[in-house]
């Protein structure tokens, strides 16, 4: 296999910021790296007509593969839920025959039966709170792994990178599932934009960014 | 205000990172950009508190920093954020909103007080850090006159409430803070809102303690003030410390402040006091009394009070008064006193209804009359004084005048005499004043105990003087031969040459004594020694000490008398047969401090001795092996059956080198007997075994003599431990993974040996022992020199790192941990450089934390220059891991040292990964480093 990646790796051209990124991947996990460098081999391949489906996938499965890197807790399996459910529906047959359950209505104070299936319903969402977050919960909590103190941002600024990050990530899904037509200069600007986001939290030019602070702030001071 | 695109621009930039939005909103400065940032979605949510388990985290709000800043240039659009921001638990948000409100004008502040954070203190029962800025608070909005919001943010965040601790047999009151950051706020406070609110600021103050002594009176019936307060004045029987002590303070001070400043007057403010009864009447007598010469009339009236003078809640500021207005007192006050004493105390008639002796009743009553005269003594009537002054000359002057009770501490055992007093004694007569002293039987009072001590002393100042004398002291109470012989013990660890002659004489006529002395009564205080146990446990001491290879020690011709000396004493009932489980000591530490334990180290101390002296003196033929007295004497000492003591089990562990270097023969045969394999003397082969672990070096020789224990041992290493309360000088499995970690780099073992010990120990121990015994050897090679150790050593011992490295690569949970302690290692300049950086990687890898990563740090420093690569790359490493932020804290020197001289390296891509470095720091929120860019951007540059 690294040997493969190798070989990939030397018929491969890099700018200078797809070298550090590749490096930057490199040091958290090798797959990310590969998912990586296997997107932009196929994208240079202008000899295979399905290249950008094939480099969008690569792409894309290398945004959605970052949250597991962090120990981002992931979706379960829908049989897993389907377990759950399975359990749930038993503990509502008991709970049915609850002296509080008349004729189809509910009524008096909570019994053991009533209780227990009450119990149960608390479990099942607690770890459906747990297991089942939503992709964009999913996504926030790598970003704020991803930031070099381990710190969330405030909601407006999480929620900017969260909308951008689903644009680029939305984008990949499209192209991968042949849903649009694309052409290089389009493909390449979304490259672009998902390899910044990266290399912005993956290799920071934080001194150069409170700089350009400086200067904005005073900007808005003198307007 | 900023443009569209300039304001885009930020929102893009401060979303990279954590530390580019800290940065901008701790430099933000124009209140232009609030609403534009408002409309963004700023401002409108606070971070909330983060809990981790039992831990509790408050996030900061940089948001609210800016807030802070612009407060006084827009307070309307401040308090309009303030007012529309939910509810928060986060307290250090409630600091910096705080803050917030401290910067707006005091009447912009109110509203965001009355609004939010009353309602939310109000169900608060602890503030952590929080009170020092509601407090200021507090002032800001008393000085801006408004000063109900002050009172009732005050009154709000320094509530008394009752303790809910029920365990407690006192209930006491409960505050929000900490008990001295309460008292140092109110005090903090008092000029402020006193000065802004005048007599509103004292009843502040006063509605606090009258809150705090409803709680106390709750549980007793009534304030009884001076039983938590003694005095109202600031005084060393007052306990201070505790809220309701600040609260006492406070409201007294601040009616002091506000009669001093003329802003009542002393008798209106004292009057008012006294109608509440309880503390505030004490302290407004303790006014009274403060300004004595504005308020005659209410004095005299107070002093003149039946029900005052009775009071024992008001007895000491009553007093007081009275004693500050001494000739101000009208004649009539001064009548109605010394008629209530004439009628005597209301007390005695009761005394003697209950059967009190008469005699009794009567001394109790010229007491009483003594002590309420006390404070009148200076305008009594001409028969009064004199009345008094019998008192006086039959009872003496009053201990504590003004107290019912006095507490007092005391540290002891005390003499009866000074050291001086001794030393200018006679021998004849301390030999007298030592055989003819009696204590009192009381505490406080100078025991036996207190003179012996100072009778050691006496002995090593003057050694020349008593230590030819010591026999004359046989006969003397246990406790003054003991002192003596313990000043004879320090006098020959000075190393000074004593007679001997005398010192064994007098030893011997104590071990000729009884041990136990039937009639002898012991007090509660311990104070004189029970028998003459403790005297036999000194001469043991005192043995050991003259048998120790010294100048000056005991001379081999008194061989006879020492061996004498030494073989009773290994006879002694003491130690008693206490299991280890129920011991407060481990065997070693058992037999340092008990006879026959001692008296065993003294037998060893024997054999070396005769074998030392006795062939230099060539006072007998020289001979291999142990005298036969001590061989005897050990061989008794290894009988279960007649010695069941662990701590003497413990002193063969202790002195196993010397017997294997003394008599290998006679050890050999016996390694059995000191480590017995039955079950039921397991605690003694224990005993021995923890002892020889903790103390003893192991060698070659001892490790032939010893195979079979070490094995032993290492089995026992996946036993259980079955009882958690045995005792240890040191962790038996950690001094059992060192023994075999110095065994190995020897080369008395090898780790390749199937079966083997190094094999054994890594297949049973645990982890934290396998990471102790790499640590162990990691620390030794940091601390030697690095041309201080033994090539074939250092060899030994990287070979063994190398094999249990692959392993940790191999399976990271189960070994990663062995490897983690790898920063002593790392810094060993024993070992050879390019070594230690080739394993560095792959112990980062496989290693989560890092133990000892600032040795790292500092080490990778040293070779910035030469090795700028390695060491950015080992650097990068170590700030990919959690926790680097204190990593970099506590290492900033050397972080600093590595990016100087990587920044500045002629190699662009090197300057390049350390550019990249600076900003990965950036961050991580190190803004400090930023200067390092400059500086070295700025000498590029110039060059």
């Amino acid at each position: 296999m690294t040997s493969n990646v190798d070989s990939l790796r030397a018929a491969l051209t890099l700018t200078g910021s797809q070298r550090v990124l590749r490096s930057r991947l490199a040091a958290l996990n090798g797959n990310l790296e590969r998912m990586y460098i296997g997107g932009l081999t196929v994208l240079q391949d202008e000899t295979n007509p399905d290249r950008f489906a094939l480099a969008a996938h690569a792409l894309r499965e290398l945004l959605e593969k970052l949250p597991a890197h962090f120990d981002v807790p992931q979706k379960k399996s829908k049989e897993r839920i389907n377990d759950k459910l399975i359990n749930l529906a038993q503990q509502w047959g008991h709970a049915r025959k609850s002296g509080c359950h008349k004729d189809g209505t509910w009524d008096g104070a909570i019994d053991k039966r009533l209780r227990s299936f009450l119990e149960h319903v608390k479990s099942f969402f607690d770890w459906h709170e747990r297991h089942h977050p939503s992709r964009n919960a999913e996504a926030a909590d790598a970003l704020r792994r991803l930031d070099a103190t381990g710190r969330r941002l405030p909601p407006p600024l999480e929620n900017l990178n969260l909308k951008f990050l689903e644009e680029i990530r939305s984008f990949f899904v499209k192209v991968s599932h042949h849903g649009c037509v694309v052409e290089f200069a389009e493909f390449a600007h979304w490259l672009d934009a998902l390899e910044r986001f990266l290399l912005d939290r993956l290799s920071p030019r934080t001194f150069d960014d409170h700089e350009e602070l400086d200067r904005l702030m005073s900007e808005g001071a003198n307007a | 205000m900023p443009s569209e695109d300039t304001l885009k621009k930020a929102l893009a930039s401060i979303g990279k990172s954590r530390a580019n939005y800290e940065y901008f909103f701790e430099r933000l400065n124009s209140p232009d950009w609030l609403v534009p940032l408002r409309d963004a979605g700023f401002f409108k949510i606070q971070p909330p508190a983060e809990r981790v388990g039992d831990m509790i985290r408050f996030p900061d709000w940089p948001e609210a920093k800016y807030l802070a800043r612009i407060a006084s240039r827009a307070p309307n659009d401040v308090v309009d954020v303030l007012l529309a921001l939910p509810e928060t638990d986060n307290v250090r948000v409630h600091d910096e909103l705080a803050i917030v409100a401290l910067a707006l004008p005091p009447a912009f502040a109110e509203k965001w007080v009355r609004a939010k954070e009353l309602p939310w203190l109000k169900r608060q029962h602890s503030l952590y850090f929080l009170p020092e800025r509601l407090a200021q608070l507090v002032g800001h909005l008393a000085e801006g006159e408004r000063g109900n919001t002050a009172l009732a943010l005050g009154l709000q965040l320094f509530q008394p409430e009752p303790d809910p601790d029920t365990s407690r047999v006192v209930r006491e009151i409960r505050v929000k803070m900490e008990d001295w950051r309460y008292g140092r706020l109110l005090r903090q406070l008092r000029p402020m809102v006193v000065g802004a609110l005048g007599i509103r600021g004292f009843e502040f103050f006063a509605t606090l303690l009258r809150t705090a002594c409803e709680v106390l009176e709750s549980e007793s019936g009534g304030d009884y003030s001076c039983g938590w307060r003694p005095a109202i004045e600031d005084h060393e029987q007052n306990i201070d410390d505790r809220p309701i002590d600040h609260l006492v303070a406070c409201t007294r001070d601040a009616a002091e402040d506000l009669v001093s400043e003329s802003a009542v007057e002393p008798a209106d403010l004292a009057q008012r006091l006294l109608d509440r009864g309880g503390v505030f009447a004490r302290i407004g007598l303790h006014i009274l009394r403060k300004f004595v010469d504005r308020a005659e009339g209410l004095v005299a009236r107070c002093i003149g009070e039946r029900a005052y003078f009775d009071s024992t809640d008001l007895r000491h500021e009553y007093d007081a008064l009275a004693e500050a207005a001494g000739n101000r007192l009208p004649e009539s006050a001064v009548d109605l006193v010394l008629g209530w004493v004439e009628e005597g105390p209301e007390w005695a008639d009761r005394r003697t209804e209950s059967g009190t002796p008469e005699d009794d009743v009567k001394r109790s009553i010229r007491f009483w009359e003594r002590d309420r005269l006390y404070p009148m003594r200076n305008v009594l009537p001409p028969k009064w004084a004199l009345r008094y002054a019998a008192l006086v000359a039959d009872l003496g002057e009053p201990d504590h005048p003004g107290f019912l009770s006095y507490r007092r501490t005391w540290a002891g055992p005390t003499s009866p005499r000074t050291l001086e007093d001794l030393r200018a004694m006679s021998l004849v007569e301390l030999l007298d004043f030592l055989a003819s002293w009696r204590p009192k039987d009381d505490w406080m009072e100078p025991s036996e105990d207190g003179l012996g001590r100072l009778l050691e002393q006496l002995v090593v100042a003057e050694p020349d003087r008593f230590v030819p004398n010591c026999e004359r002291f046989e006969s003397l109470d246990p406790t003054y031969v003991r002192s003596v012989l313990a000043g004879v013990t320090a006098v020959v660890k000075t190393g000074k040459r004593i007679q001997w002659s005398p010192v064994l004489r007098l030893c011997s006529w104590v071990i000729d004594q009884p041990r136990s002395i039937p009639s002898r009564k012991l007090s509660r205080k311990m104070d004189r020694d029970p028998d003459w146990g403790w005297t036999r446990k000194q001469i043991a001491d005192l043995l050991v000490c003259g048998l120790e290879p010294r100048l000056n020690g005991i001379p081999i011709g008194d061989r006879q008398a020492t061996w004498r000396l030494v073989e009773a004493l290994s006879r002694d009932s003491d130690p008693e047969n206490i299991p280890n489980e129920q011991s407060s000591m481990d065997p070693f530490t058992q037999s340092l401090n008990t006879v026959r334990g001692q008296a065993m180290h003294a037998l060893m101390h024997y054999a070396l001795w005769v074998g030392r002296d006795g062939e230099a003196e060539q006072a007998e033929p020289s001979s291999e092996g142990l005298p036969k007295e001590v061989a005897t004497l050990l061989d008794a000492a290894l009988n279960p059956e007649t010695e069941p003591s662990e701590a003497v089990r413990g002193v063969f562990g202790r002195w196993l080198w010397m017997l294997a270097e003394v008599d290998p023969d006679w050890l050999t045969v016996r390694i059995e007997k000191i480590f017995p394999v039955a079950d039921c003397h397991l605690s003694l082969r224990r005993a021995a075994w923890e002892t020889y672990l903790a103390l003893t070096t192991p060698t070659g020789p001892l490790l032939k003599l010893l195979g079979d224990q070490y094995s032993w041992a290492l089995n026992r290493l996946k036993v259980p431990e079955e009882n958690g309360k045995r005792r240890h000088l040191a962790k038996p499995g950690e001094r059992l993974a060192e023994h075999l970690m110095v065994l190995y780099w020897q080369g008395q073992i090898e780790a390749e040996t199937v079966g083997g010990l190094l094999c054994a120990f890594f297949n049973n121990a645990d982890l934290s022992l396998r990471e102790h015994a790499l640590s162990f050897v990691g620390r030794s090679l940091h601390g030697a020199p690095a041309d201080g150790v033994v090539k074939e050593w250092v060899a030994r011992a990287q070979a063994l790192f190398e094999r249990r490295l692959v392993l940790a690569a191999e399976k990271p949970n189960d070994f990663g941990a062995e490897v983690r302690t790898f920063g002593w290692w790392f810094s060993a300049s024993a070992l050879d450089l390019d070594w230690r950086f080739e394993q560095l990687g792959p112990v980062l890898r496989v290693s989560p934390d890092l133990g000892g990563a600032f040795l790292v740090v500092e080490e990778l420093a040293k070779h910035a220059a030469q090795r700028p690569s390695d060491v950015l790359e080992a650097l990068e490493r170590l700030l990919d891991r959690e926790n680097s932020r204190w990593l970099v804290l506590g290492s900033q020197a050397a972080v600093e040292a590595i990016l100087s001289a990587t920044l500045e390296h002629e190699n662009v891509t090197v300057r390049d990964r350390a550019t990249a470095v600076v900003h990965r720091l950036g961050a991580q929120g190190h803004d400090g480093f930023r200067s390092l860019l400059k500086g070295a951007g700025a000498r590029r540059s110039t060059s």
